[in-house]
């Protein structure tokens, strides 16, 4: 008895540290600081953007021979990012590590608002962005289907699959707390809200039953996504002739990137969400050692691909060996070491547990690797096409000031929904977290 | 219908159906007319109604529109002819045998006119002189005639005023000058060859005995000519026959380079070289020059010497065959490199040539001369005639002198400048200038209100060659006569009507002049002169060639090699002397040699740049006694090290296009020596290629001539994709690196066939040019004497082409003839296509390049070729519309399209004949047997791309060569 | 604890839901149909025209060829419209003084040309040829509809891709004999004849449809 009584309390600080954030938020004037930051943010993409339609791609730095520039960088480097939101929520669920339900939410909701900064980036990066849609096959008056050996298609499919189920995959996951919320409401307002998007949660056992079978389905289904997206995307270099993309170690060596990057990201928010909020009962140094252990993997991973790609060139020689040699020495080689030397170096700290279990150092690291992994994706688009084949047509590739612009926008495309989600919404999964709580102490 | 249509077209009342077109025209630039085209047909350019040209123009902004995927605009509207003219069947181009007149000299062409407009010159096939192709030269020339600031209005004091009050002054004048014998009358004109023109003037000059005329041609033959006096006693030309010359010792000469008789030498050169690849005779071509040039690019060993070292080469030759006994002092390079062309001289004895460039001293000139005379060539490799380009004076230079003092001293009353701009590109320019003011009567009649124009109190339009009646001579000495291809598109005068009106003759039409002029040679007017129109060759009594009278050696000279460095000025090779400059087509083509578009530079040799520590762009100030001009330097491998080379045409002070490109060079025009100092500023030079050097790499590949034995076939490397089947016809393209010189003129020949834009320096300096087709320029070996390279580069269609299975949107697809389709529609922009083309040969329009082009120039759009929209891909399409024509014609007739029945723009304008396209699966097509010989490579095999065109390898090496 | 939501809510949502849905799946369904509809293809609409001119009159009336006015459709690209001289050749004759005809009057008194409205257009990027589907005994009928039956022009088809590939794609049915290309009703034959001509006529002129639906038959 004593114990249940005591649970049903830790229950309840659960309850009002993660439910009643949004119904009472502690943080408010950091919030709108943040906010109207990210809505600046948001007002220059908007800007960027019309500059941009009404100019044309011409307003950037591309080029023939580098006409992928920094689109495709931002594109391939935000959905890699989103990347670890799905693998903490699904993989772990699935693999049944509970650490992950203090993390997954945000995690997830991070996702979302990376997908989306992707997915918008190819169609910008479009000549005539008015017809994305004939990328899509659709009974069209010109009898004419989209080109299904393209790379570029089945990114279409991809981008579109990956948005549409870690959207279902977050919703999911939020209802039951979502419902918590709208029982502890006082406001009229914030009842009907969380009433209205709870979708008549009662949290009876048939609920909770048919939830989980739900929550585990939609996780198998997202897990092989993490995989095949990112594959994919991988497929949109290694399927052109030429040389440093052409390989087949391109698909594992992207997904493991992605992941990498992913993960960094999700200790960012983590470490920052831990000390705006007071999370540090929910978020603990535990979950941040565990986030340090999965970055210092998948990190090492990375590496590996890196060697395997020298390896590639060495062996393959060449225009192989001549873009491996622009890379580590040519105009660009900046791009190649700061990847280097950003993504790896940090990254042996977290060998040591107490390094993991600092915050700062763990911040630090990951700060280090999200810019690393942009420098990489930087080095793979433009070293190989400014000195591609032929001599005659070297180029070289500057970004413009509006290919900035949209980037530092796209910012503002993925914190204000991010934001507003923090604010309004239980940003850790309380029910999971109870369950956690439930099992320890049931285990005894 | 708007109000301002109505008001233009009000004005056209009264007038009958017959004279409609005339009206249409004189009202073509009448602003109503132009706000009314403006907002009733956005786009489309001028007098023509057919509805595809509507639509032509309509192209970038209906993309723009939205509506590429669906339907035209819904309420265009479609203009019947009010009266169907003559002969035209609207769909059906129209070709005319017309000329363009060159510095004086006629370029034999056909003008292709689609519903009245011209839009395309192609060489005449039936003349000698053009065989089917032109020069880059004539094929921008075209364009010209859609300038938008074509002069257009006669003007007073910059003012402008109708024809009448022109008129009025000019009559008044010319009673003066009946009464006075023409005293105080000068008219300065450029070079010309038109019979008709040196008629009227000499009719002139009969009635005006106190009358002077002189010519002023920025770039002229006097050198020669003072040299050939001196040598042989009368002014003579010389041209080389190099279609007969087994063996040719260039000098400082470049005979294949850009200039009035390009296409002829290199038809003559290709002629001998074709001979030789099919193991007839030789055809060795050694060249000592200061800077590299077309011919030096060309040749089988390249000696890089200052133009002061000339002589001693020469003389060291001379010594050799005993022509002289001086023995100058050579370095051991010089020595070998003279001992070879003494040796491939006496090989081919009798069938020699010894050129030496007309900058050169006479004696020099003279001492060449007489190498080939003592080796029996001279009869044979070289054509001596009378000038083909009369001039009255011997000496211009003087002659203009005399003309500004004459002025000067108020001795001048009438000055007529007829198509020259002497306040421009003579260095005489500012004197003359001022000294026009002392001219009661300064008349200007040019195709531009330019420099000359602003500086005169009155200024005529005249009309553009292909407006107006006209004749000339083409660089063989045949006569042509150049007919109008269309009415002139604003209130003009041909130049013939001018002269005519300048003498006080009114409304005499420069058809009449023509035919006159005809009449009198032929006797007779028919049948000769509709003869001379279908064929476009005037008959004459053939021309005998002189025969040279003996060559009289001069005295040498002895003179210091210069202090400081040599300097060297030189017509620029794609806008000349600066008639060009307002042509974008002639400013955005790549030199042929440092491939630099929009500006000349100041070119140093890479010695001299480390010397000075000087990079491509670094401003750098030219000073010689007194006068400097400042330029950027661009650092030209295998250039003469104390050597500076600089380029005319440049620094003009008119025209949206021509002003702010470049330097004038003309304060520094007579001086032989500058010194060079850094001003430490930097111009934005923009070059079309970067990086030149292609050590270690096999993209043009050279091989010895006793390699070109046949081999096996390679067998194909293994693919992925499945094998096409062979189907006829089945297009490809071969291009014969042996015979590409790499003048450019098939770029230009592109443009003018693709409607391709023009993008501007900046634009090229972001690597965003459009050119399908571009030449590329390599270097081999040690950049201070390396071996010089030109590469054409059109799209491959790759038979398992990456750009294919890049595209999301099937805008890249296969054609079962084998070609690489773009389809603009179609394409959404991902530039996949690009990322994975090896080549990079595709063109991307990153903003609306073709929206915005002058209403005027929209007009010279091919109808057949759809004007691309922004965002969309672009490149070579193998000249797809012309495939397109023959298919449907072969299909009518029922047989299959005949060998050379498809000819690419590209393939047709090469004055060597270097590109070859037709069907590879017809075992009969001269492309497939091209494509057999030993030396038919294909670019970056190792990609595995399967191109169709390929190229045949140098040959570096000739028979029996040590 | 007070409820919120009345129980109705409930069914309510479940509505909403189910509505969203079907709303999603309209809007999607929006576009094909709206780019299907004859609003998009104009089929059918009659465009008024500077003068009211009547195909019906002029062809099943008065039984004028197409060609009499439309006269280079055999040897050009394009099929050429009646100049304003052509239509004086009658209608100096005929009908004088009629106003209906004023605008052809003065627009040959004023060499000002005739704005007659399109019916029948293609965007700048397809390049149809008509010389060549008349060579092969494509009856005009095919694409421009019984304009014998139409007092006002108007189009009889949509002149769209999927238009253009149907019979690129099947051409044999759409033969007829090169005589009667400018014959209006459809020819009196049966079936088996029909079959036979369409096999005869597509052997003959060595018709693929696998190189007739590629793209730069149409597009350059």
């Amino acid at each position: 008895m004593a114990e249940e009584e005591a649970l049903r309390q830790v229950y309840d600080i659960v309850g009002e540290e993660i439910v009643d954030l949004p119904l009472a938020f502690p943080a408010r004037r950091g919030w709108w600081l943040c906010f109207s930051g990210a809505l600046a943010l948001l007002a220059l993409w908007f800007v960027s953007v019309i500059v941009l339609f009404s100019n044309g791609v011409a307003v950037w730095g591309n080029t023939i021979p580098v006409n992928w520039g920094m689109a495709i960088i931002n594109y391939v480097w935000f959905l890699g990012i989103g990347h670890a939101g799905t693998l903490i929520s699904a993989l772990l669920l699935i693999s049944d590590r509970n650490w992950r339900n203090s993390l997954n939410r945000f995690a997830e909701a991070m996702t979302l608002c990376a997908v989306v900064c992707a997915g918008l980036y190819p169609i910008l990066h479009l000549g005539r962005p008015w017809f994305f849609y004939w990328i899509a096959p659709y009974f069209n008056s010109m009898h004419v289907w989209p080109q299904f050996k393209s790379p570029l298609t089945w990114d279409f499919f991809a981008v579109l699959t990956y948005l549409i189920v870690s959207l279902f995959f977050w919703y999911l996951g939020i209802l039951p707390d979502l419902a918590s919320a709208r029982d502890r409401a006082k406001s009229r307002g914030y009842q009907v809200f969380f009433g209205i998007i709870s979708l008549g949660w009662r949290g009876d056992a048939s609920h909770w039953a048919r939830w989980r079978q739900a929550y585990a389905i939609t996780a198998a289904i997202a897990v092989p996504l993490v995989v095949s997206v990112h594959s994919e995307i991988s497929l949109l270099f290694s399927a052109g002739p030429i040389p440093g993309w052409n390989s087949t170690v391109f698909p594992p060596y992207f997904v493991l990137g992605a992941a990498f990057s992913g993960f960094a990201v999700v200790g960012i928010i983590a470490i920052a969400m831990r000390a705006a909020l007071p999370l540090q009962a929910l978020v603990t140094l535990r979950h941040l050692d565990m986030l340090g252990l999965a970055t210092l993997a998948t990190g090492m991973m990375t590496a590996y691909g890196y060697f395997s790609e020298v390896f590639d060139a060495l062996y393959a020689g060449g225009q192989e060996l001549a873009t491996l040699n622009d890379r580590l020495c040519g105009h660009y080689a900046w791009s190649y070491w700061g990847a280097v030397i950003l993504n790896f170096i940090p990254l042996q700290l977290l060998w040591w547990r107490r390094y993991r279990r600092s915050p700062r150092i763990l911040l630090a690291v990951s700060l280090s690797v999200a810019v690393g992994m942009w420098m990489e994706r930087f080095m793979l688009v433009v070293t190989s096409l400014y000195r591609d084949w032929l001599v005659s047509s070297y180029g070289h590739y500057m970004p413009s000031f509006w290919d900035w612009s949209l980037f530092a926008g796209m910012g503002g495309i993925f914190l204000v929904p991010f934001l507003l989600f923090v604010r309004f919404l239980p940003a850790i999964s309380a029910s999971e977290t109870k369950d956690e709580i439930h099992e320890e102490a049931t285990d005894g | 219908m708007t109000t301002g249509w109505k008001k233009a077209l009000a004005q056209l009342h009264g007038q009958g159906g017959r004279r409609f077109w005339r009206g249409l025209d004189e009202l073509a630039d009448s602003p109503d007319f132009r706000k009314a085209l403006a907002t009733e047909f956005p786009g489309l350019a001028s007098l023509d109604w057919q509805r595809r040209d509507v639509l032509r123009a309509f192209g970038a902004s209906l993309a723009l529109a939205g509506l590429a995927g669906c339907e035209a605009n819904p309420d265009d509207r479609a203009m019947p002819y009010v009266v169907d003219p003559e002969h035209l069947v609207p769909g059906h181009p129209q070709l005319y045998a017309t000329a363009i007149s060159f510095a004086g000299i006629a370029q034999p062409v056909l003008g292709v006119t689609n519903v009245g407009r011209p839009t395309k010159l192609e060489g005449n096939p039936d003349h000698p002189a053009s065989r089917g192709a032109t020069d880059a030269f004539t094929q921008a020339a075209l364009l010209d005639l859609y300038d938008p600031e074509r002069s257009q209005v006669p003007r007073q004091s910059g003012i402008p005023i109708d024809w009448d009050s022109l008129d009025a002054r000019l009559a008044a004048q010319a009673a003066i000058l009946d009464a006075t014998q023409g005293e105080g009358f000068r008219l300065l004109t450029g070079a010309t060859t038109s019979p008709t023109l040196l008629r009227q003037i000499d009719l002139l000059f009969a009635r005006w005995p106190a009358a002077r005329w002189d010519v002023f041609e920025p770039v002229d033959d006097s050198a020669l000519h003072a040299a050939t006096r001196a040598a042989f006693g009368r002014r003579l030309d010389v041209m080389p026959l190099l279609d007969r010359a087994h063996a040719t010792i260039a000098f400082d000469a470049d005979p294949l380079g850009p200039g009035p008789y390009q296409v002829l030498n290199s038809l003559r050169w290709s002629g001998r070289r074709r001979a030789f690849q099919q193991g007839d005779g030789r055809a060795d071509l050694l060249v000592a020059e200061p800077s590299p040039t077309l011919t030096g690019g060309r040749s089988l060993d390249r000696l890089v010497a200052e133009p002061s070292r000339i002589r001693a080469l020469v003389e060291a030759l001379a010594r050799i065959f005993g022509v002289t006994r001086e023995a100058p002092a050579l370095t051991t390079k010089e020595a070998q490199w003279v001992e070879r062309a003494a040796k491939i001289l006496a090989a081919s004895k009798g069938r020699g040539l010894v050129l030496v460039g007309s900058e050169q001293p006479a004696e020099t000139q003279a001492l060449g001369w007489a190498i080939d005379e003592k080796l029996g060539n001279l009869s044979v490799t070289s054509q001596f005639s009378e000038p083909l380009r009369p001039s009255p004076d011997s000496d211009p230079e003087q002659a203009l002198n005399a003309l500004i003092t004459d002025m000067a001293a108020g001795r001048v009353n009438m000055l007529a400048i007829l198509d020259a701009n002497p306040v421009y590109a003579s260095r005489q320019g500012p004197a003359f200038a001022a000294a026009l003011h002392k001219v009661e009567l300064s008349l200007h009649a040019g195709l531009w209100h330019d420099e000359t124009g602003h500086a005169c109190r009155w200024h005529a339009p005249l009309a553009h060659g292909l407006e107006s009646w006209s004749d000339g001579r083409a660089a063989d000495g045949t006569a042509v006569i150049g007919q109008p291809l269309v009415r002139p598109f604003y209130t003009v005068r041909p130049v013939h009507t001018m002269l005519a009106a300048i003498g006080g003759a009114f409304g005499i039409s420069d058809h009449d002049l023509v035919q006159q002029t005809w009449t009198e040679t032929w006797g007779t007017l028919q049948p000769n002169w509709n003869q001379t129109l279908v064929k476009g060759i005037a008959p004459e009594p053939p021309r005998v060639a002189l025969q040279p009278p003996p060559v009289r050696l001069l005295p040498s000279v002895a003179f210091a090699r210069p202090t400081g460095l040599e300097l060297l000025v030189r017509p620029d090779p794609t806008i000349w002397d600066g008639r060009l400059a307002n042509n974008p087509w002639a400013q955005e083509q790549p030199k042929p040699v440092t491939t630099l578009t929009w500006d000349n530079a100041v070119l140093i040799a890479p010695a001299l740049a480390a010397e000075h520590d000087l990079a491509d762009g670094d401003e750098v100030r030219l000073s010689s006694d007194g006068v400097s001009v400042t330029g950027a330097v661009w650092v030209m491998p295998g250039q003469a090290s104390n050597t500076v080379l600089v380029h005319r045409g440049y620094g003009r002070r008119f025209g949206e296009v021509a002003h702010d490109a470049g330097f004038d060079v003309a304060p520094l025009m007579d001086q032989r020596s500058v010194t060079l100092t850094p001003t430490g500023k930097r111009r934005k030079l923009a070059a079309a290629q970067e990086e030149h050097a292609i050590d270690g790499t096999d993209l043009v590949r050279v091989v010895d001539y006793l390699d070109t034995a046949p081999k096996p076939p390679k067998k194909p490397a293994p693919s992925f994709w499945e094998d096409k089947p062979l189907t006829r016809p089945n297009w490809g393209m071969s291009i014969d690196l042996d015979l590409c010189t790499g003048c450019g003129a098939c770029v230009t020949a592109c443009n003018a066939e693709n409607n391709i834009p023009m993008v501007g320096r900046e634009e090229v300096r972001n690597g965003r040019r459009m050119h399908w087709l571009r030449v590329d320029r390599y270097y081999e070996g040690d950049p201070a004497d390396p071996k010089l390279h030109v590469q054409p580069v059109p799209c491959m269609h790759c038979e398992d082409a990456p750009c294919e299975m890049g595209c999301p949107v099937n805008a890249a697809v296969h054609s079962p003839e084998g070609l690489n389709l773009q389809v603009y529609n179609r394409c959404v922009g991902t530039r996949t296509c690009s990322s994975f083309c090896p080549y990079k040969v595709r063109r991307f329009n990153w903003a609306d390049y073709t929206g915005g082009a002058p209403e005027s120039m929209k007009a010279q759009r091919n109808p057949n070729v759809t004007v691309r929209a922004r965002g969309v891909m672009e490149k070579c399409t193998y000249c797809i519309q012309r495939i397109s024509a023959a298919r449907i014609a072969a299909k009518v007739a029922d047989h299959p399209i005949a060998d050379g029945a498809v000819t690419t723009a590209c393939q047709q304008v090469c004055p060597t004949a270097a590109i070859s396209f037709g069907d590879i699966a017809d075992p009969a097509a001269e492309v497939v047997k091209r494509k057999a010989s030993p030396r038919n490579y294909t670019l970056l095999e190792e990609a595995n791309t399967r191109p169709r065109t390929s190229y045949s390898a140098r040959i570096g090496k000739e028979r029996g060569d040590g | 604890m007070a409820q919120i939501f009345k129980p109705s809510v409930d069914t309510f949502s479940r509505l909403f839901l189910a509505g969203s849905v079907v709303v999603l799946i309209g809007v999607f369904m929006l576009g094909p149909v709206a780019a299907w509809s004859s609003y998009q293809s104009k089929v059918g609409w009659a465009v008024d025209q500077p003068v009211p001119f009547s195909h019906k009159h002029h062809v099943s009336g008065l039984g004028l060829d197409c060609r009499f006015c439309h006269a280079t459709v055999e040897t050009s690209a394009h099929a050429g419209f009646p100049s304003t001289h052509v239509c004086m050749t009658c209608h100096s004759q005929i009908w004088t003084g009629s106003p209906m005809l004023a605008p052809v009057r003065q627009s040959l008194a004023s060499g000002r040309p005739l704005a007659w409205n399109r019916v029948s257009k293609l965007p700048d990027f397809v390049f149809f040829n008509h010389k060549i589907h008349i060579d092969r005994g494509v009856a005009c009928v095919e694409c421009h509809g019984r304009v014998d039956q139409m007092p006002m022009l108007a189009r009889a088809h949509p002149f769209e891709m999927r238009f253009c590939l149907d019979c690129h794609r099947d051409p044999a049915g759409r033969l007829g004999p090169t005589d009667q290309v400018t014959r209006m009703s459809p020819l009196p034959w049966d079936e088996a004849t029909h079959q036979r001509f369409a096999l005869a006529a597509a052997r003959r002129y060595h018709l693929d449809p696998a190189r007739l639906d590629k793209c730069d038959i149409c597009h350059r």
